[in-house]
C-alpha cells in the first residue's frame, strides 16, 4: 500500500476530462414495490431517458500496466409529463387517471467522486487500443419536483455510491500520426468510454429518502491533457 | 408637408403600418399640413396618392387619385387638410401595398406638375388567416391553449398570436399582455366581433404552432378561450373559438408519490424556506449515518 502511495506521489499526473451519456430511469418505484404502486411509471412511463454528464479529474500512471484515476462527475436528468387531474381522494389514484393541462417534472442531478483503476498494459505494450477500467466512489444526487406553473413542490438530496466498469478505446493508439498532432496541441490522448454504471442512490439504506438508483450503460468521450 | 394623427406627428415608421383594417373601417383621419409659403400665388397645389404620381412628362398619372387641390392664391398660410383613411386606401377591401402621398405643384396652370414632397404610406387592410387546430386543456390554476398557424401564414408574415379569455376575465390575471391587435369594435364601435376587445387578452405567442400557458386562473371557474393571429399592422384574423375549460386541482408527481405511500420527505415542499440549508443537512446526515453504520459493521 505504501509502495503504491509513493508511486502515486512520484508519478506525473495527467488531467482528464470528458462527457458521458447514458439512458437513466430513477428507481423511485422500487421503494413501493410491496404495495404495487408505481407513481413514477404512472406519470412518466417506463422508458429510460437521457442522462447527460461530464467529468474532470486526474490520472496517475503506475508503471506501464496500471493507472489510477480520481474524477469529479456531474450529470443531469430531467423528465416531464402532464399531471393528473386530482380526484380529491387521499388514496392512490387509479391508473386510468385523467391527464390535466399542467406539467409536472422531476429533475435529478447526480454528483460523484469516482476513484478508479485502469489496465493500460495492452495499449502501452501491444498497442492494442483497449484499456479496461473500474471505478467507484461516493455519489450524491439533488432532485426537485415542479409543477405546471414552474413552482418547485419538493426538493431534496439522496446520498449513495457509484460504481462503473467498462472499456476505454484509446483512439491515439489507432492513429499515431493524428495522436502526434494532437500532442502538439496539448492533448495527450483521446478515448471512447463505454461501460456499465450502477448508481446506488438509496441513501445508503436510510429511510425517508427518494430512491434514485439505477443500473445502466454509459458511453462518452474522454480527453487526457 | 407634415402628417399628424390628432396631436401626434407621424414619422415614416408609424406611417408604414398606420393604415390598417380597423382604421379604414372607422375612416380615421390623417391631417396633412401643407406649407405653401414659398410658392407663387398663381399656382395650384394638390395632394395625390398612388405610385409614381408625377410622370416623366410632368403630368399626373391616371392611376393616382387626387385627394385635395387648391389654388395657392394670395393667402400664404399653411393649409390643414383632413384625409380619411378609407379615401387614402381607396376602399377597405383586402389589400397590402405601399402608396406614396405626394404634394404636387403646378406653378403656371399648365398641367405641368412638380412633386414638392412625398411620403410613403403603408396600406394593409388584409387580415391574416385564422389559426387552426386550436384546443385547450385545463390544469391547476391554468389552461394550456395549443394552435397551429393559419393556412397561408408563414414566418415571413411576422405574425403574433394572442389568446383571449372570457368569463372570469383577463382583468383577474397576473399582468395580461397588452393587446397587439387593432379592433374596429373598440376603435369606433363598428359592427363585428364584439369579443375581440383588448381587455380579453390573456396570453400571447410570437410563433404559430405554439402551446401557450394561461396562468392566474381560478380553479372551478369555467373560461372560454379563443385565439387570433395578428399581423404587423395590427390586423387581427377572424377570432377562432377554442372552447371552454375549467381549471381544477391537479396531482403532480410529488403528490402522487406521497399518496402512493412514498416515505421521502425532501428538503422543502411548496415554498418552505431554507432549501439550500436543508440540502446540506441531508448530505451531512447521510455522511454521518454512513460512518456510524460503517463503524458498527
Amino acid at each position: 500500500m505504501i509502495t503504491v502511495l509513493l508511486s502515486v506521489l512520484a508519478a506525473q499526473p495527467v488531467g482528464i476530462a470528458g462527457f458521458d451519456f447514458s439512458l437513466y430511469r430513477p428507481g423511485i418505484d422500487h421503494e413501493l414495490a410491496a404495495s404495487g404502486a408505481t407513481p413514477y411509471a404512472d406519470l412518466f412511463g417506463t422508458a429510460r431517458r437521457p442522462l447527460w454528464g461530464g467529468h474532470v479529474g486526474a490520472l496517475v500512471p503506475l508503471g506501464d500496466h496500471v493507472a489510477v484515476t480520481a474524477a469529479l462527475g456531474l450529470s443531469f436528468f430531467s423528465v416531464d409529463a402532464k399531471a393528473f387531474v386530482d380526484d380529491g381522494t387521499a388514496s392512490a389514484p387509479s391508473s386510468g387517471a385523467v391527464r390535466s393541462g399542467g406539467d409536472t417534472s422531476l429533475a435529478v442531478m447526480p454528483w460523484s467522486l469516482m476513484f478508479g483503476a485502469r489496465y493500460t498494459g495492452l495499449v502501452k505494450r501491444t498497442r492494442f487500443p483497449i484499456a479496461p477500467y473500474a471505478e467507484l466512489g461516493p455519489a450524491y444526487a439533488t432532485w426537485s419536483v415542479s409543477r405546471g406553473d414552474g413552482a418547485t413542490t419538493a426538493s431534496g438530496g439522496t446520498f449513495g455510491l457509484g460504481f462503473g466498469a467498462g472499456l476505454l478505446v484509446e483512439l491515439a493508439a489507432l492513429d499515431r500520426r493524428a495522436a502526434a498532432e494532437l500532442a502538439e496541441l496539448g492533448v495527450r490522448g483521446v478515448a471512447i468510454r463505454a461501460g456499465v454504471v450502477h448508481l446506488a442512490l438509496d441513501g445508503l439504506g436510510a429511510d425517508g429518502v427518494l430512491r434514485l438508483s439505477d443500473t445502466t450503460w454509459s458511453a462518452g468521450l474522454e480527453l487526457a491533457f | 408637408m407634415r402628417l399628424s394623427d390628432g396631436d401626434e406627428l407621424l414619422g415614416t415608421t408609424i406611417l408604414a403600418t398606420w393604415l390598417n383594417h380597423a382604421r379604414c373601417v372607422c375612416d380615421e383621419a390623417l391631417t396633412a399640413t401643407v406649407d405653401v409659403t414659398g410658392l407663387s400665388s398663381t399656382g395650384r397645389v394638390a395632394l395625390v396618392i398612388g405610385k409614381s404620381c408625377v410622370t416623366s412628362d410632368d403630368e399626373l398619372s391616371d392611376a393616382c387619385r387626387v385627394l385635395w387641390d387648391e389654388r395657392v392664391g394670395s393667402a400664404k398660410s399653411d393649409r390643414e387638410v383632413s384625409l380619411g383613411a378609407e379615401e387614402l386606401a381607396g376602399g377597405c377591401a383586402d389589400e397590402e401595398t405601399t402608396l406614396t402621398l405626394s404634394l404636387v405643384y403646378d406653378a403656371d396652370d399648365a398641367d405641368e406638375w412638380t412633386a414638392l414632397a412625398e411620403v410613403d404610406l403603408g396600406v394593409d387592410t388584409n387580415r391574416p388567416a385564422a389559426p387552426r387546430g386550436a384546443q385547450v386543456v385545463a390544469g391547476e390554476g391554468l389552461a394550456e391553449v395549443a394552435f397551429s398557424a393559419g393556412e397561408d401564414d408563414d414566418e415571413s408574415d411576422d405574425l403574433k398570436y394572442q389568446v383571449l379569455c372570457t368569463a372570469g376575465s383577463a382583468a383577474g390575471l397576473a399582468r395580461p399582455p397588452k393587446a397587439a391587435f387593432d379592433s374596429a369594435v373598440e376603435r369606433c364601435g363598428a359592427d363585428g366581433d364584439a369579443a375581440l376587445v383588448a381587455a380579453n387578452v390573456c396570453a400571447e405567442a410570437n410563433t404559430g404552432s405554439a402551446s401557450v400557458t394561461v396562468a392566474g386562473l381560478d380553479d372551478g371557474t369555467t373560461y372560454s378561450f379563443s385565439v387570433v393571429a395578428i399581423d404587423a399592422a395590427g390586423n387581427p384574423s377572424k377570432r377562432v373559438v377554442v372552447g371552454d375549460a375549467t381549471p381544477a386541482p391537479e396531482e403532480d408527481f410529488w403528490e402522487r408519490y406521497k399518496r402512493s405511500g412514498g416515505s421521502a420527505s425532501g428538503c422543502s415542499t411548496s415554498g418552505a424556506p431554507g432549501a439550500e440549508a436543508c440540502l446540506l443537512l441531508v448530505l451531512a446526515v447521510a455522511l454521518l449515518r454512513g460512518s456510524r453504520e460503517g463503524g458498527r459493521g
